[in-house]
């Protein structure tokens, strides 16, 4: 029997499905969860973790375990991702306009686009110590998580649930599946139609993994008369110039699918689709600013079709 | 006695003939009809999909006359060669109009953001 909670944290949607005979009381807890890693995590909350750790420019900082787990899982992204994808945008991302959370932000900004904050390879000069759980910013440097974090919460509160049955977590479409709700079955995971709300694109049959969409349907706004969008390009510090509209990848963990939808944005189709294809553990499905769609021979494998 | 012997022998000789040239005969014709409704059995049948491997053709008929005539018994019946697609359950299953899955509900959908 599928149990189902809803809610909403991190500004965005929340949904924690768990398949067990009786409602688990772990269900009940997922809210809290995610009001603990906001708390710590978020830029739009003044006494957040983060927000310390930034003003703390300069010094080492001690910091807590979970604000240390996930500044790993984003040095790891950097890694795999060759620095496109990097906590060190913060800058960049409020000089493009988004200085405060997306729901107060209006649609239309009256200030000029800035000319661009270029971050690649800033994670470099952050210094940190495992030992001590420590991390010491440069002066020019802030940290914000974004989608990483996202990611790694609903990695989180999908293993912490997998002890009362097979999970699924999406934080805001960021989906973490702990194993299939029942041996032989599948979940099926809809891939919204950017260009058509409320309709898919396809309907994904998912076993344990991880699914992720980035995209600049959604979180954009118009400065300065053009618009612009949340994925920053580190290499010039301004939105991403890009021919996809929204990548969706299915990986083994919502972290690395977080990570590689958002490559796939800032690579743009034709490298993305090399990049895509070389790995196969990631499947992606890409639709274009043309309305044209593409996804990887992998990608086949977890598309339902009927029988 | 011996010649209305012999005559009854003659009579059952003769009887046993027409019998078996008539079967043999009616076989003989009803094949090719025979033939022609496997066919358009077989015609019926679903397309067979890129994955399924197609049944092998009817192999050609072995001997002189496509049955077995058997005295006494069951009336003779005749090899049907029906046309059964591999990988589906039951031959009525593939010769039923096929019903297509229904694409399942997503309890969640995944998308740039979601608010």
């Amino acid at each position: 029997m599928n149990h189902k909670l809803e809610f909403k944290a991190m500004g965005c949607r929340m949904i924690a499905l768990v398949e067990s005979q009786n409602e688990p009381e772990l269900l009940q807890l997922v809210p809290l969860w995610f009001e603990e890693w906001e708390q710590c995590l978020s830029r739009f909350r003044p006494t957040s973790e983060l927000n310390r750790l930034n003003q703390s420019a300069g010094w080492p900082m001690q910091v807590s375990e979970t604000l240390w787990q996930v500044f790993q899982t984003a040095l790891e992204a950097e890694k795999r991702s060759s620095g496109l994808v990097t906590p060190t945008v913060l800058r960049a991302l409020t000089a493009a306009g988004y200085d405060r959370s997306f729901e107060s932000l209006p649609r239309q900004l009256e200030s000029a686009p800035g000319g661009g904050w270029p971050t690649a390879g800033a994670l470099a000069e952050v210094s940190w110590d495992a030992a001590t759980r420590s991390i010491c910013l440069p002066l020019d440097v802030q940290l914000d998580f974004g989608g990483v974090a996202k990611g790694w919460a609903a990695h989180q509160a999908a293993k912490r649930l997998a002890g009362a049955g097979a999970a699924l977590v999406s934080a805001g479409g960021d989906i973490a599946i702990s194993a299939e709700p029942s041996p032989g079955n599948l979940w099926p995971v809809g891939v919204d139609d950017p260009f058509h709300p409320g309709e898919y694109l396809e309907v994904l049959m998912l076993g344990r993994s991880g699914v992720a969409t980035s995209g600049t349907d959604y979180r954009r706004w118009m400065q300065g008369g053009r618009w612009n969008h949340h994925i920053i390009d580190p290499r010039t510090g301004l939105p991403a110039q890009t021919d996809v509209f929204a990548a969706t990848v299915v990986a083994p963990d919502a972290m690395t699918a977080e990570m590689a939808a958002k490559v796939v944005l800032l690579l743009g189709s034709e490298r993305a689709m090399t990049w895509l294809n070389a790995q196969p553990e990631l499947a992606g499905l890409l639709v274009l600013e043309n309305g044209e769609q593409l996804h990887t021979h992998h990608m086949e494998q977890f598309l339902w079709r009927p029988s | 006695m011996n010649n209305k012997k012999s005559w009854g022998e003659i009579q059952l000789a003769i009887a046993a003939v027409a019998l078996t040239a008539t079967l043999g005969f009616w076989n003989l014709f009803s094949a090719g009809q025979k033939q022609q409704d496997t066919k358009s059995a077989a015609d019926t049948a679903v397309p067979p999909t890129e994955d399924v491997a197609q049944a092998p053709a009817p192999t050609p008929m072995q001997g002189f006359l496509p049955v077995k005539i058997i005295f006494g018994g069951n009336a003779p019946q005749q090899n049907q060669n029906v046309a059964v697609q591999a990988n589906v359950p039951h031959a009525s299953a593939a010769s039923a109009p096929r019903v297509k899955s229904k694409r399942p509900k997503p309890p969640v959908s995944t998308g740039s953001s979601k608010p």
